[in-house]
């Protein structure tokens, strides 16, 4: 074998021209399919579309967003949904990996087993059997019966609706429990038993070793999980399809709704930009908090 | 040597490639496209295969699949140009595709004589024959006779009135000690037949003679006539004679369906849907003419079930024609496609069909025969309503009869908030 020597040459060289061939693919598919449908929807922001014309309007879409009560209703309701599923997710990921973190008899079998619902994560068959789940026969109702409770349409009903959606996605929370294991794997245990000698107990040893410790994975994986929450869609379309009276309409629905629903294409993609600025704005808010409570040990 | 053969080799090759492409471009190509269930897309393909066999220049591609998604899909091939030569639309849709100039004008290639002229009107649009009807429909009650029978209740027997209906629901609830409703509500489901049985109650219980609620262009109705519709169904769902909103919302065609969870005795839906509701139970349903006013009015529409219109962008409008000919006209095509869609479109279709005497299933008998009973009544044109309607239907009346139901709304409240939409 011969060892190709890096010489000093113009800018796209052999060498050069072959690593492009390679990126190729990566480099169509970010051009054409991210930052082509990316500059397209906001010129489409500013132009009223149906269909088959299109007609220039300046901002008035984002100003018809001000006063669209459905849009207020969505904007709430996915906040709300974010507020709620993505701490509880988060400490239900981290609860399941301190359980796992150690050694214990099959703990690979349950690390496997509980990963799987975020594996089939958000199929349509899991929506599906969701629907099933929660239907006013379904499968919790079935229970509930047995103790002579009463049950409801969870789905349907406007008070419970957006938690069975919670729930579900709550019970994915196999990915950022990896992450969390992982992180908790490498908090050294020259720590834990500083703090044992000082007289800590479990407890106080969680509090504070590992969450200081682990802060900056919390912050990586909050930082995912609200992105990810703020884009919920294909649960609330299969299970909920944004109903009852709008209080599972999330963001991306709504803008789903009026760009293949309504076909207003223009609307909807003002829209987009705007949950864009929301999913920014709040991002950089966990951002800046951040110095605040994450810890670098370097 | 060797490359003398090599080349033989390669000239060989083309010229049976090019032939073969030669021989390929001979056959046309027409694409059709439909929906529905396993039942209707089995019958299509058969009739397919039979018409590819008389006609065999002709090679259909069919592209078949479930409603769901399929109007996206359609809007997203015509605004491509590659809609199929042939697909299946409903009235509803004429408007968006007439703007999109996705229709060819087919007046006089396809032999319409047979049809009801009221489905011809109906299929036209300024003028314009811009498809066929594929079936006769109309909306059926759908009744569970072995649910009744279990729960000592005697069944509906047509003619009935509304209010018969109505108590007939409340006794079904009764008599069931609250576990079975009567129906469920319609008016609470995004894609339930809420503003369907709206233009019927129109023309049976509100007197409309003409245009209701809408004609072609525009709303015709006062806030007092939905008023008095949202009314009925506050009524219905105070006496538990039909479920709640939140059980409602939940009901759909098939998995979900409150009939076929015997949840609800009774359903509202078109004829040409009732084998699918029968193909998920062992129940006995039986499908019966929708109520009629005090004095016998009904408000039976003459609405194509489904359309076969022809793709502007058709390299084959006179084979598309043709086979939309052959398919609602020759008997031969009726004895395949029997009740796939709803009762056949042309007289010759059904005496076919009827002669065809034993082939005919037991469902396919009660459609026919519900589908009779109806065809004996008035009729009423079906229009297709002002532009952007659509949303009133599928989003708004859901909407504004779920806050009545969840009691965040009265029924005059709902009526002036969707008078406001229609403006």
């Amino acid at each position: 074998m011969k060892i190709i020597s890096r010489k000093k040459g113009p800018l796209i060289n052999r060498d050069h021209l072959t690593a492009y061939l390679f990126l190729a693919p990566w480099l169509i598919g970010i051009l054409f399919f991210t930052l082509w449908p990316f500059i397209t929807s906001f010129i489409m922001s500013l132009q009223e579309t149906n269909l088959f014309s299109t007609k220039f309007v300046g901002l008035d879409n984002y100003r018809a967003l001000l006063s669209d009560r459905r849009f207020i209703k969505s904007l709430k309701v996915t906040i709300k949904f974010v507020v709620i599923s993505v701490p509880l997710k988060l400490s239900f990921a981290l609860f399941i990996a301190m359980l796992l973190k150690d050694k214990i008899k099959g703990v690979n079998f349950f690390r496997s087993a509980l990963y799987l619902p975020s594996l089939i994560g958000t199929s349509v068959a899991v929506a599906a059997m969701w629907t099933q789940l929660f239907g006013p026969s379904g499968l919790i109702n079935d229970i509930l019966g047995i103790f002579g409770i009463q049950g409801k349409s969870w789905i349907a009903n406007p008070k419970t609706a957006l938690y069975v959606l919670v729930i579900l996605v709550v019970w994915q929370f196999g990915s950022s429990m990896v992450i969390f294991l992982s992180g908790l794997k490498n908090i050294p245990v020259s720590l834990y038993e500083a703090a044992e000698i000082d007289g800590a107990n479990k407890i106080q040893s969680f509090f504070y070793v590992t969450l200081p410790m682990l802060s900056p994975i919390i912050l990586f994986n909050l930082i995912l999980q609200t992105i990810g929450s703020f884009q919920t869609f294909t649960q609330a379309y299969i299970i909920t399809k944004g109903g009852p009276i709008n209080e599972t309409l999330f963001m991306v629905l709504y803008i789903y709704n009026k760009a293949f629903t309504a076909s207003e294409m223009g609307y909807a993609s003002a829209l987009s930009w705007v949950l864009l600025f929301v999913i920014l704005i709040v991002t950089g808010l966990i951002y800046w908090t951040s110095k605040y409570w994450v810890y670098y040990e370097s | 040597m060797l490359k003398k053969r090599i080349s033989f080799l390669i000239i060989a090759l083309l010229i049976l490639t090019l032939s073969v492409s030669v021989f390929a471009q001979e056959k046309i190509q027409l694409r059709v496209s439909w929906w529905g269930s396993e039942t209707r897309h089995q019958a299509t393909l058969d009739a397919i295969a039979l018409y590819e066999e008389l006609n065999p220049h002709v090679d259909i591609i069919p592209e078949y699949s479930g409603f769901e998604g399929f109007r996206n899909k359609l809007f997203s091939q015509v605004m491509a140009g590659n809609a199929p030569d042939i697909f299946t639309t409903v009235m509803e849709w004429y408007p968006d595709l007439r703007d999109a100039d996705a229709m060819v004008d087919i007046t006089g290639m396809v032999d319409v004589s047979g049809h009801n002229p009221m489905y011809v009107e109906a299929c036209s649009l300024d003028g314009k024959m811009y498809g066929v009807n594929l079936s006769v429909n109309g909306m059926v009650l759908i009744q569970n006779n072995t649910l009744l029978e279990k729960l000592g209740v005697e069944p509906l027997e047509a003619p009935y009135t509304w209010d018969e209906m109505v108590a007939k629901f409340q006794e079904v609830y009764e008599k069931s000690n609250g576990r079975v409703y009567g129906a469920p509500d319609f008016t609470a489901n995004p894609e339930g037949m809420g503003f369907d049985i709206f233009k019927y109650y129109g023309y049976s219980v509100l007197g409309y003679e003409d245009a209701f609620p809408f004609d072609n262009d525009k709303f015709t109705i006062n806030k007092e006539d939905i008023q008095s519709f949202l009314q009925f169904f506050a009524d219905m769902r105070e006496t538990n004679a039909i479920a709640p909103v939140d059980i409602s919302a939940m009901n759909d065609f098939s998995a979900n369906s409150l009939l076929i969870q015997n949840l609800t005795a009774y359903e509202i839906n078109y004829a040409g849907t009732f084998g699918r509701y029968q193909d998920q139970t062992t129940d006995d349903l039986q499908p019966l003419p929708m109520p009629v006013g005090p004095n016998g009015e009904s408000g039976d529409l003459a609405r194509p079930g489904l359309i076969f219109s022809v793709s502007k962008n058709s390299k084959h409008v006179e084979e598309a024609a043709k086979f939309i000919d052959w398919f609602t006209n020759s008997p031969e095509a009726a004895k395949i496609l029997k009740t796939s869609r709803g009762i056949l479109p042309t007289e010759v279709q059904r005496a076919a069909m009827l002669e065809a005497g034993s082939e005919i299933s037991a469902v396919d008998e009660k459609v026919m025969r519900v589908m009779d009973e109806i065809l004996q009544r008035e009729f009423k044109l079906a229009y297709v309503g002002p532009s952007g309607h659509a949303e009133i239907s599928s989003i708004i009346l859901p909407e504004i009869s779920q806050m009545i139901g969840f009691g965040l709304m009265t029924p005059e409240e709902g009526a002036e908030e969707i008078m406001m939409e229609i403006k």
